[in-house]
């Protein structure tokens, strides 16, 4: 039976006189594949990082697993952030110490053997690896832990298509199946396939939450294709309706 | 989590300064030698006395400010960048207490200082040792029997104890100080470095003030204590008048340190905000 992970009422976060959230209520059940889905600038990282205790929101309340983001919820929770957070200094074989030290969870082996695979060696210092093996280490490292909730924020952003399959692939094979996984991005058609249910932010609020398989009974056309449809963006034509 | 943290942090740190503390010790044996050979040969001419007797401890000189110096930059490098910049993203997702984190990014702070401090005494030391062996176990020999002639008042081992104590103190609560104005740097939107530098002035500026109006006042009774103890009671008086005052400054700077580290949580559990 699915149990509530995630819940949040009435979320609302201010950067001044912008509300980057603006009331969200959104409950997620443990299980299942999530796609937050939504535009640049609609609130998704936002999001994420209030989940993480990253950023206090402003007003409304945020339990994951119960509690209030705190060192209790980052145990339970496995974060892919949208950059390179590894500290210059290490090396391979320290990401994979620290992930062990603090990570009840942490299955240091599959790390081991995934980072064997991509031919990285223990003593390999971070700061000279290319960008992109730092993005697949940094996804390794948090697909490498059995957590409850996966919080991946844009991961196949800006990366070629074999990377995507790449980055796919290791989510879907590493994943606890038990926990849930909430994938921020605006790449709908990546990610459709595996999505069991569709977040859809809009201007920091919650406008749409469904099933994938019901978005597509309901509407008869993909995520993708709805999504289009949404947010779909009139591009300046160079004023030619105003000067008609 | 404590413990954890802390281990990592001074992974980081010996990584960085341990070559630089190498170095300092090898110059001190550098020195030694180079100051016997000099002192021996007497008249070397300028330019040979300049590149043996001069430029060693030139070099020592500058690299313990160096080290000082760079020591300074690692504090507030780490804490920034360690807690502020991307590598946040990493730290403050780890099941740790925003206070664990403070207290980690100090107490190594504090370990690289008192290291990095017995590492230039050692560094005299080996300029010592090297330099004459035979005078320095001599001296060496001299000290407790110089001690055991001296009748020392009852307390001053406290009061040395108190004294360490305080000086250790002192240099947390700086650093302390400084993450203060660094968490106080990032509520601001822009130029987050530059607000940082504003705010340890002001800090420094109201901390003054406060010592003024509060502090004369004690300062003036501990001096009238002091005298006071010479008349009446002797060098007794006097020990135990400077603790008295040494634990008063203790506990200002207890009380500071605590400020700033429920300060710089407060600003960090609350106003946390990743680029």
């Amino acid at each position: 039976m699915a149990t509530e992970l995630v819940k949040c009422m009435g979320v609302t976060r201010d950067f001044g006189p912008v509300k980057a959230l603006d009331g969200v209520d959104l409950t997620l059940e443990s299980g299942k594949i999530v796609g937050l889905l939504g535009p640049n600038g609609s609130g998704k990282t936002t999001l994420l990082k209030i989940l993480n205790g990253l950023l206090q929101p402003t007003s409304g309340t945020v339990l994951v697993g119960g509690n209030k983001p705190g060192p209790l919820t980052k145990e339970l929770i496995s974060y892919l952030p949208d950059r390179g957070y590894f500290p210059d200094w290490m090396n391979v074989g320290d990401m994979i110490d620290l992930f062990d030290d603090f990570y009840s969870d942490f299955d240091r082996q599959k790390a081991e053997d995934m980072c064997r695979a991509l031919e990285l060696e223990s003593g390999r210092r971070i700061k000279n690896l290319s960008k992109g093996t730092r993005e697949k280490m940094q996804l390794m490292l948090v697909m490498s832990r059995k957590a409850r909730l996966y919080l991946l924020d844009e991961p196949i952003a800006g990366v070629d298509p074999a990377a995507r399959d790449f980055i796919m692939q290791t989510i879907l094979t590493n994943y606890n199946e038990d926990g849930t996984v909430l994938i921020s991005t605006h790449l709908i058609g990546d990610v459709e396939q595996v999505l069991d249910e569709a977040v859809f932010l809009q201007q920091g609020r919650v406008v749409l939450h469904e099933s994938v398989d019901s978005i597509r009974e309901r509407t008869g056309e993909s995520v993708d294709a709805l999504f289009r449809e949404m947010f779909r963006a009139q591009a300046w034509n160079g004023g030619k309706d105003d000067a008609r | 989590m404590l413990g954890k943290l802390i281990k990592y942090d001074l992974r980081s740190c010996f990584r960085k300064f341990w070559v630089l503390w190498a170095a300092l010790a090898a110059l001190g044996v550098l020195n030694g030698f180079t100051i016997r050979y000099v002192l021996e040969k007497g008249q070397l001419g300028g330019f040979l006395t300049f590149l043996l007797g001069i430029l060693p401890i030139i070099l020592m000189g500058v690299l313990v400010i160096a080290i000082g110096i760079m020591a300074l930059v690692y504090i507030c490098e780490r804490f920034y960048k360690g807690l502020l910049g991307d590598e946040g993203y990493l730290m403050f997702t780890l099941p740790a207490t925003t206070a664990e984190h403070i207290a980690s990014k100090c107490i190594v702070a504090l370990i690289l200082e008192v290291i990095s401090a017995l590492a230039a005494a050692l560094t005299a030391f080996l300029v010592a040792l090297v330099y004459d062996p035979s005078s320095l176990f001599e001296f060496l020999g001299q000290i407790p029997k110089w001690l055991a002639q001296i009748e020392f008042p009852r307390g001053t081992g406290w009061l040395i104890a108190e004294f360490v104590i305080l000086c250790l103190v002192v240099i947390a609560v700086s650093n302390l100080q400084i993450y203060q104005a660094i968490a106080i740097g990032h509520l601001g939107q822009k130029h987050r470095g530059g607000l940082a530098l504003l705010a340890y002035v002001g800090i420094n500026m109201a901390v003054s003030i406060l010592v003024g109006l509060l502090g004369d006042r004690s300062i003036n009774r501990f001096v009238g204590m002091i005298s006071f103890s010479f008349d009446e009671t002797g060098l007794h008086g006097v020990v135990s008048s400077i603790a008295g005052g040494l634990g008063v400054t203790l506990l200002w700077n207890l009380i500071l340190g605590a400020v700033f580290f429920f300060g710089t949580k407060l600003i960090l559990d609350k106003k946390l905000n990743l680029e």
